[in-house]
């Protein structure tokens, strides 16, 4: 396999999800999906390692909030976090819950790119680490 | 001395008025009394209206922001379509996936639009029915076939029962609506597991049910369930604009059926619609 930086997109939207994966894996990077915060969890207890989350909030079952609150109790609590929302408080949310940034639906393609090349890990810092 | 505190012509409470032994009331301190609780009646009525349209004024608000929130998903796919087809991001042979992406979205965006304008419709009371003969069996393969790609993607599988062929005099854009909301919400709260949509005649009436084995609704919510902007479910968890059940009970009732529902949390949920095979107006 590569040695690209994976990064984990946590969206329930079926549609958003593959255009994620289309744009960043064709950008070189390796992508997990989930389609909500449980999910999510699993995924990372299954490895490997994420670079990056990109998170929605407004999910079913486990909604991005509350999949945050998990994940800072979990070993991958350093895990960077942007998160990717069509709600109008998203911006304010982000900064409550002190992720890495906040991108607004609907989001620009180059802005998307930039962001996650500027926040993602690489992965030779985790091994590192 | 007591006088009764009327609000909203129903007695609300009652002023008792004490004096001091052996003094008797006379006429005008009863005349004093009955202004005195009138005016606190006002105060109190007034004081409702003004809780009233405060509470319908933040109704308004957050069907706003979820009105946003709701149109920035489909929004977003066709924006990521676009600029992957105009840009190199996308191969000639993503067309097609890309393709069925921005049609699919077109419909949820539609659908939203249409939602709006029957809400409009409703509350200013001009919503009408074009009465016709009306197979419900076409209607449901209809409805069917507008939420394939849902239905495919939420992994429930789907039955059809079907006594008899019913067949009335209804407005078939309406009962179409009426099909397809209780399905979609069936797909969404369904959790994957089966659903079933059954139909049959029964005297002179048609019985709709649409049944899905999900994550139900909690008692205290069924009563609000069909009333515009509420929701069973937290609209974090799940989206949609809260109008689907009211528009499709308005509909069911101006044909002159009614609807009802039972449920059980994490068991599921069963939509009954009833109606006159004959249609009214």
């Amino acid at each position: 396999m590569t040695n690209n930086p994976t990064i984990l997109v946590v969206e329930d939207d079926a549609d958003i999800r593959e255009l994620m994966s289309i744009a960043l894996e064709r950008s070189g990077f390796s992508i997990i999906l989930a389609a909500d915060g449980a999910e999510a969890l699993a995924q990372l207890h299954k490895g490997p390692e994420p670079g990056l989350i990109l998170l929605d909030l407004m999910m079913p079952r486990m909604d991005g909030e509350q999949f945050l609150k998990e994940l800072r109790e979990s070993r991958f609590r350093d895990t960077p976090v942007v998160i990717l929302s069509g709600h109008v408080s998203a911006q304010k949310k982000a900064n409550e819950l002190q992720v890495e940034h906040c991108l607004m639906k609907p989001v620009e393609f180059g802005e998307l790119l930039r962001t996650v090349k500027h926040f993602v890990r690489p992965r030779q810092q985790r091994d590192v680490a | 001395m007591g006088v009764p505190l009327i609000v909203n012509d129903a007695v609300a409470g009652a002023m008792t008025f004490v004096g001091r032994s052996m003094s008797r009331y006379v006429k005008e301190n009863l005349e004093f009394a009955e202004t005195l609780a009138s005016r606190t009646a006002l105060a109190v009525e007034n004081a409702i209206v003004y809780q009233e349209a405060r509470d319908a004024l933040k109704a308004k608000d957050e069907f706003l922001t979820v009105l946003a929130h709701e149109i920035r998903g489909p929004i977003t796919s066709i924006h990521l379509c676009v600029q992957a087809m105009t840009s190199s991001t996308a191969t000639a042979s993503d067309m097609p996936k890309m393709l069925a992406i921005i049609e699919r979205e077109d419909r949820r965006l539609s659908g939203f639009v249409n939602e709006l304008v029957d809400l409009r419709k409703i509350q200013s009371g001009q919503i009408q029915f074009a009465l016709e003969e009306v197979a419900l069996g076409d209607v449901v393969r209809e409805a069917v076939d507008s939420l394939s790609t849902e239905l495919a993607e939420s992994r429930s599988a789907l039955s059809i029962t079907m006594e008899g062929r019913p067949v009335g005099q209804w407005d078939k854009y309406g009962l179409r609506q009426v099909v397809t909301n209780l399905l979609s919400n069936a797909i969404k709260f369904g959790d994957g597991k089966p659903l079933v949509v059954g139909f049959r005649e029964d005297q002179g009436k048609t019985i709709l049910q649409v049944t899905d084995h999900g994550i139900g609704i909690e008692a205290e919510k069924l009563d609000e369930i069909f009333n515009p902007f509420q929701r069973g479910v937290p609209v974090r968890n799940y989206g949609g604009l809260g109008l689907g059940l009211y528009i499709a009970r308005t509909i069911v009732e101006g044909l002159g059926g009614n609807i009802r529902v039972q449920s059980k949390p994490k068991e599921g949920t069963t939509f009954t619609v009833e109606l006159r095979n004959t249609g009214t107006l």
